[in-house]
């Protein structure tokens, strides 16, 4: 079997790289084909430089979740159920 | 078909999270509470509608986001032609990687420069077409077919404005990352 030549092996793994990051999204959304994604994993596991940009993407997204994320105080929540009671008489019966 | 004598039971759980994404849509605690009661009114008096076993959280969401578009339709300009043209892909990792000075992980521990005001301001700087997608994407976990059909909108919109709204978010965190003299976490 005929071995790759570096250069081979250099524009394969570019590829690889451009792939990933043109997926990137998808990836992370988990709306990928499954054997596109083992590629991607599988590249993922051996490059430093894409491993780094999706690291970033995954947690710039918990940092948005966890910044806008709020929890109404209790007494929103009793307005909204005197509201439905008094618009509703049958809700919480 | 679901019976309206469980509404609060099976409804209600999810009240904290509606509400939390009504304050990033009107961006007015009174008006997010206004628009939760509406949501809910509707969701109760169409429940023996809904049909039991399938997603109820999309379908909740649903509810809200055609209530919001109803109210503020007269409000709402028409899809701003936000410049993106230059924004490029991977913008924020870009920016950070470009000013800092590049240790491993520098990149990640910039964001923690944020704070969560910051986030809230930068989210809803972005024009209504594109802070519908992040928001049930990135902070609800919705999924594409979810969001068309919370939207009611064809997939391939979704997924254009999903793009083009997390561009615009990364720009509007930059901008603002810059504004406040931010140049880089191991600078200088």
């Amino acid at each position: 079997m005929q071995r790759s030549t570096v250069s081979e092996v250099l524009i394969m793994s570019r590829h690889r790289c451009e792939d990933a990051i043109a997926n990137l999204y998808l990836y992370l959304d988990n709306e990928m084909s499954w054997p596109h994604r083992s590629v991607i994993s599988w590249h993922l596991h051996r490059c430093e430089g894409c491993v780094s940009r999706f690291r970033f993407e995954e947690y710039l997204r918990v940092v948005v979740r966890e910044s806008v994320q709020e929890e109404p105080r209790e007494e929103v929540l009793d307005r909204l159920r005197a509201f439905l009671e008094e618009h509703e008489p049958g809700f919480g019966q | 078909m679901a019976d309206q004598k469980n509404f609060e039971r099976d409804a209600m759980p999810f009240a904290h999270q509606l509400f939390s994404t009504a304050l990033r849509m009107t961006r007015n605690h009174a008006e997010a509470e206004d628009l939760v009661q509406e949501t809910y009114l509707k969701a109760y008096r169409a429940y023996d509608s809904f049909r039991e076993g399938t997603n109820l959280k999309a379908w909740l969401y649903r509810i809200l986001t055609n209530s919001y578009i109803n109210r503020y339709r007269r409000q709402m300009r028409r899809p701003a032609e936000t410049d993106l043209g230059d924004v490029e892909d991977l913008y924020l990792y870009r920016r950070i990687g470009d000013t800092s000075q590049v240790a491993q992980s520098a990149e990640d521990e910039a964001l923690d420069m944020f704070v969560d005001e910051d986030v809230k301001a930068a989210l809803e700087s972005l024009p209504e077409q594109f802070r519908l997608p992040v928001l049930l994407a990135d902070v609800e976990g919705f999924s594409y077919k979810e969001i068309a059909e919370i939207m009611d909108v064809p997939i391939g919109t979704v997924m254009s404005r999903l793009h083009r709204g997390r561009k615009a978010l990364q720009k509007a965190l930059w901008d603002y990352a810059e504004e406040h003299g931010f140049r880089g976490a191991d600078h200088e």
